[in-house]
């Protein structure tokens, strides 16, 4: 099996590009270079998307750090969270930074990690399976996953329909990780991973989403045919077309069909081995890389 | 649809936060250990502002996601409440990073906080302090309503499209100036395209009465100053009965943004359900 990955992305209208505040990262499974990879997961494709919560102030770094280090090594459990230190070694990072920023935002910087930042995520891991393929995927709060075959929706998950979509999801909150005890009842309040894991095939595509993109089309879904909903996204990465990206979520947000909010789109197709190379293979490195904004990035393996 | 309009630096948000100073506020606190209403109405507003720092703060920065006003009431009219270079600033409404940058001091105070297995640890926090407690002389409510609609007027014409200012005024009496219903009701007429201004009210009790949280009617309002302020107060829009719910406050359609008899928990409620637009942050 081969995959490709494309992710297109846009800020608020409204913001510049380094507002942005979702995150993404991916590691194809081995790849022209497996010696950048020798964990346990080399053979193990890893995609995470996050969303940062506009009103907490450490919201983007907090996003990027959850999705690299689901990347590195997957995560589905707080426990798991707790056991790596995620939470103490990002807030021990952030600390340290702190000094290096204006005097006048020290007070704030420090109060803001009192709060801790918050993000929902979903981390999705294809893995081989018993001579097939899997994918297994946990999220907390409402980044989506859809997984499409040929004009079908197979599965939606977390949210199954657009009225799921509100405006008080789960969020990963930094601090409440840290001080939840593995032993102690979890309240009821605290944020827990959903996950969900099914077969996936060769064709097939898997599509992750920040919320308001998914609400969209999940709207779009019930309100006209998945068939015609698919169909209109997948014209933009059969096209490879950025503009035309641009142009829709445009569109929806001028109509006011699709909410003023940061948009992520990552788009992995499963591909048979014989599928023709369109674009030079990245290293590990690179393709996890959380670089400048364009409307759209493209790996393939 | 009213109360919609997406917070922006394009379009900011306003809060103006009119706070009683008359001679009354010196007297204790219901709720509030050891401190007068002056020093608890000061606190919370304190944090309040933090609150609504922390919104707009981001690595980089402070973003002008909201104008701020401040009139203080107590002697001879209403002035300006934020102390420091913000009482000096040239405008009445003041951005929010001006603020967060120029506090009158930034204490270090301890904080109890949960530590998530049922008990409790202190940690050292920075408390920055934009607003004084003062309490002095009588209560020119009217002149700080006059006040606010010049205030409000202008920014309603410069900012057509922002979500509708509200207004936060919090007393222990009653005016010693005149009737402020005229002019609580010129402020509530005042409208940008996304809705009308709401004026909020809140009476800080003097003794232990349970507090009366959102009315729906005047029926239950002990006497004719309750009466005023409940008929001084907006209609909460929906985005407010929610975060009232949120908290488990008996909020619902038809209810005035009013509280009788606060003591200390019911003003920091007041003040953080006033001032949670969050959802339209953008």
């Amino acid at each position: 099996m081969k995959f490709t990955g494309h992710v297109y992305k846009l800020p608020k209208a409204g913001n510049t590009e380094d507002e942005y505040e979702d995150a993404y990262a991916l590691i194809l499974p081995h790849g022209d270079h497996p010696s950048d990879d020798t964990s346990r997961y080399a053979d193990t494709l890893r995609a995470a998307i996050a969303d940062g919560a506009t009103e907490s102030i450490l919201a983007k770094s907090w996003a990027q750090y959850l999705v690299q280090e689901y990347v590195r090594e997957p995560f589905s459990t707080v426990c798991e969270l707790q056991q790596r230190r995620i939470s103490e070694n990002w807030h021990t990072q952030q600390r340290s930074a702190i000094g290096q920023k204006p005097a006048h935002l020290h007070w704030c910087l420090q109060e803001g990690l009192v709060h801790g930042a918050d993000a929902t995520f979903l981390g999705v891991s294809i893995v081989p399976h018993e001579g097939r393929w899997k994918y297994v995927a946990s999220a907390v709060g409402d980044c989506n996953l859809f997984h499409i075959r040929g004009q079908m929706l197979l599965k939606a998950f977390p949210l199954e329909k657009p009225e799921d979509f509100n405006f008080t999801p789960f969020l990963l909150n930094s601090r409440n990780i840290k001080e939840l005890k593995p032993n102690h009842p979890l309240d009821p309040s605290s944020p827990t991973f959903q996950s969900y894991e099914a077969e996936c095939q060769e064709g097939d595509e898997l599509w992750l989403m920040t919320d308001a993109l998914a609400c969209w089309f999940l709207r779009r879904a019930a309100e006209s045919s998945e068939a015609e909903a698919i169909q209109q996204v997948q014209k933009i990465y059969d096209e490879d077309n950025h503009h035309a990206f641009e142009k829709l979520i445009e569109k929806e947000r001028k109509h006011r069909r699709l909410r003023n909010d940061d948009v992520t789109w990552m788009i992995i197709q499963l591909l048979t081995d014989s599928t023709q190379d369109v674009s030079s293979t990245q290293n590990v490195q690179n393709i996890h890389h959380l670089g400048p904004l364009n409307a759209s990035e493209q790996v393939d393996t | 649809m009213a109360y919609e309009a997406e917070i922006s630096r394009q379009n900011p948000a306003c809060f103006v936060f009119l706070v009683d100073q008359s001679g009354s506020m010196n007297d204790p606190c219901p709720g509030f250990e050891n401190k007068s209403k002056a020093e608890c109405l000061a606190d919370t507003i304190n944090r309040i502002l933090q609150q609504l720092i922390l919104r707009c703060s981001k690595a980089d920065g402070i973003r002008d996601y909201f104008l701020i006003g401040a009139l203080g009431y107590g002697g001879g009219h209403a002035t300006r409440a934020l102390g420091g270079a913000m009482a000096q600033y040239p405008q009445d409404l003041i951005p929010i990073s001006f603020i967060a940058e120029h506090p009158i001091r930034v204490e270090e105070r301890l904080r109890r906080m949960p530590d998530g297995a049922g008990g409790y640890y202190e940690e050292q926090i920075k408390f920055p302090v934009f607003l004084e407690p003062i309490a002095r002389g009588p209560t020119p409510m009217t002149d700080a309503m006059r006040q606010t609609f010049y205030i409000l007027e202008g920014f309603c014409a410069t900012y057509p499209y922002s979500f509708p200012p509200i207004v936060l005024n919090l007393t222990d009496g009653e005016s010693t100036d005149g009737d402020p219903l005229p002019d609580a009701q010129s402020i509530c007429n005042l409208n940008t395209y996304d809705g009308n201004v709401l004026l909020f009210n809140l009476h800080i009790s003097s003794t232990n009465a349970k507090p009366i949280l959102y009315p729906v009617s005047e029926a239950g309002l002990p006497d004719d100053a309750a009466r005023l302020l409940f008929r001084m107060s907006s209609i909460m829009p929906p985005l407010f009965v929610a975060a009232a719910q949120e908290r488990r406050i008996p909020a619902k359609e038809g209810s005035r943004g009013y509280v009788f008899n606060a003591d200390a928990v019911s003003i920091a409620q007041f003040l953080d359900i006033g001032t949670r637009v969050d959802r339209q942050l953008r």
